[in-house]
């Protein structure tokens, strides 16, 4: 296998992706590898040394991914599921999960092919930051946060219009965040500045933005990806009274047709 | 003012603690275990992130802090939590970890460590070519599922051992004939290998631009252990040569960790082989037992004395590469690591 596109199961994105380095470089060097058939590869023999890293994976179906053949990886991976601990205890099922992970990781870092994302402790397939980072990331790259207030459990509402929201730090975007009405004892508010719903989103992949999303705002969508490390990147935003500010970001978006052709062509390149 | 998060009576807490009281220095211990009497308060906007910290008797404006001490633990794991977990303290508990996280990533202070720097110790054969790309000699190692495979490395490299490949604490195990006989076992998870690399311990513990290190002589396998097997252990402040007391302040400022115990082993034939980075090292047992000021070092750093990547960059003083293996002071002997 010259070109790995690395997914969990049902991710229609990835199959896409693969579809479309298919058509370019033929089916029979292209492979969509589920998370599952990493983990559970009857063999996966990762070295690392004084002399550098070397891989050698075969799949249960007798497919490879031996390092220095692979051309090019697509990681879509979020975690490394242990189904072979499925029925042991959960402390097991965890450690199998972290080492399963711990490997992975390892390995997608260690290629010396292109991997899109790259893989980093903090996610297999881009950076997993928490609201606050992709806030002053963006701030960084010239898009204005959305404004939030963060309220210890039982304050009351700040002065002037804000909306309230469950608040969830470690959440990478204020999209899908429930408003406060669902929100638990015990647990602190996130007061967001109001702003026009739908929120919408440009999908960045290298130097494209796909997404109604006026010049200004393309420039830092695809600064904030470059300063994250990402070559895909969905950049959350809203139009607010100060114009288009932004409300997090996600390193593994949904991906559709043209966004799956243009990450194929993007690999390609990196390839190339 | 620095600000010291975690539980009071655990030792490098404490042990910070007094270096503060000691040096005059004015610090707040966030005690994690008083669940409901911290919350933080944040805003966000386009001038940045600020924010206002409550406590029990008090509140601080978060620009007040020059520096941060991190030894959070896990929120469930707080006895104040309960067992089962009763839903609106760990809901407290969890918001005052979560914002307290979150606003330590973002904030421009040091801070000692920040979560996102300590991931690199998730995966130890990641962080080894980490350490690898900073000039140190690394352990060959194989992570692998096939027996065939672990067999083939200990004809190349003979004595084995293996250790977990994540962050998760592991015995490091010498692969003996009899455990060899098990070997299948590994086809369930991929597992460690690394060859036993012969010589001595030697624990670095960077703060700022600050080096500390410990020599430690033992007969066990893994000397966090030696009690355990009831071998007996030997630590003493240990001077480093200066080209890997360099490398060290270069390994902890390119992991964006300014505190972090590093694990160095002098081989026989003087070579130094790294091992891995401890993003939050206990540093107190080993301060406790050969006396280097590591806690008054942290409680400078986070007051505001240089770094080690900022004092590289100010005195590029092409450190020289002698080699000086000189022990400072006497062994003291200890049973418990």
């Amino acid at each position: 296998m010259e070109y790995a596109v690395l997914a969990h199961s049902g991710d229609v994105g990835a199959r896409l992706v693969a579809a479309k380095l298919g058509e370019r470089v033929g089916t029979d060097v292209v492979g969509l590898v589920l998370a599952e058939e990493l983990t559970l590869a009857p063999c996966f023999s990762h070295r690392v040394g004084p002399e550098g890293e070397k891989t050698e994976l075969r799949l249960a179906d007798g497919r490879s991914l031996h390092s220095h053949e692979l051309r090019g990886v697509v990681s879509r991976l979020t975690d490394a599921p242990a189904p072979r601990f499925a029925r042991n205890p959960r402390a097991d099922r965890d450690y199998a999960a972290m080492e399963g992970y711990a490997l992975l990781l390892s390995w997608l870092a260690s290629l010396p092919c292109p991997v899109v994302n790259p893989a980093s402790p903090r996610g297999l397939a881009g950076p997993a930051l928490g609201l606050l980072e992709w806030l002053a990331l963006g701030a960084a790259a010239g898009l204005p946060p959305r404004r939030f207030r963060l309220g210890h459990p039982g304050a009351p509402a700040p002065e002037g219009s804000w909306l309230g929201l469950r608040a969830q730090m470690a959440s990478s975007s204020s999209v899908g965040l429930a408003p406060l009405a669902q929100a638990r004892p015990g647990e602190p508010t996130l007061w967001a500045e109001p702003v026009e719903e739908p929120l919408f989103e440009a999908l960045v992949v290298g130097d494209r933005v796909f997404g109604a999303v006026g010049h200004a705002a393309r420039g830092g969508c695809v600064e904030l990806a470059r300063r994250a490390g990402c070559a895909v990147l969905a950049v959350h935003l809203a139009c607010g009274r100060r114009g288009t500010v932004l409300c997090g970001a996600d390193p593994m978006p949904e991906l559709g047709p043209a966004a799956a052709t243009a990450l194929a062509q993007l690999v390609l390149e990196q390839v190339a | 003012m620095i600000l010291l998060c975690g539980i009071p009576s655990e030792e490098p807490v404490a042990l910070a603690a007094r270096a503060a009281q000691a040096a005059g220095v004015a610090h707040v211990v966030l005690n994690q275990r008083a669940v409901g009497d911290w919350s933080i308060e944040l805003e966000v906007g386009e001038e940045g992130v600020s924010g206002t910290l409550h406590g029990p008797y008090r509140s601080y404006g978060l620009e007040a802090f020059t520096g941060a001490y991190v030894r959070l633990v896990e929120p469930e794991t707080l006895p104040e939590v309960g067992d089962p977990p009763r839903a609106e303290v760990l809901a407290r508990a969890r918001a005052a970890y979560d914002g307290l996280l979150a606003w330590l990533e973002v904030a421009p202070t040091r801070v000692a460590n920040r979560l996102s720097a300590s991931a690199s110790n998730l995966s130890k054969p990641y962080q080894a070519q980490r350490i690898r790309r900073c000039g140190f000699e690394v352990v060959p190692t194989l992570v692998t599922n096939e027996p065939r495979a672990v067999r083939d490395f200990a004809r190349s490299h003979g004595r084995l051992v293996y250790k977990s490949v994540s962050s998760v604490r592991s015995m490091v195990t010498e692969l003996t004939s009899a455990r060899a006989g098990n070997l299948e076992r590994v086809r369930n998870l991929p597992t460690q290998f690394q060859p036993l690399v012969p010589g001595f311990d030697v624990r670095v513990h960077v703060v700022g631009a600050q080096v500390f290190a410990t020599e430690i002589r033992t007969s066990a396998i893994d000397y966090r252990y030696a009690a355990r097997s009831a071998e007996e252990i030997e630590m003493r402040a240990f001077e480093l040569p200066t080209l890997i007391r360099e490398r060290c302040r270069a390994l902890s400022a390119a992991l964006e960790l300014p505190v972090c115990g590093i694990d160095l082993r002098r081989t026989p034939d003087g070579r130094w082989v790294c091992f891995e980075v401890n993003p939050s090292p206990a540093y107190s047992y080993y301060e406790e037992i050969d006396g280097q000021p590591i806690a008054r070092a942290l409680v400078a750093y986070l007051s505001g004395q240089p770094s080690a990547s900022e004092e590289a960059r100010a005195s590029d003083d092409g450190a020289g590469d002698r080699e000086l293996d000189r022990p400072v002071g006497d062994a003291p002997r200890c049973s418990t690591p």
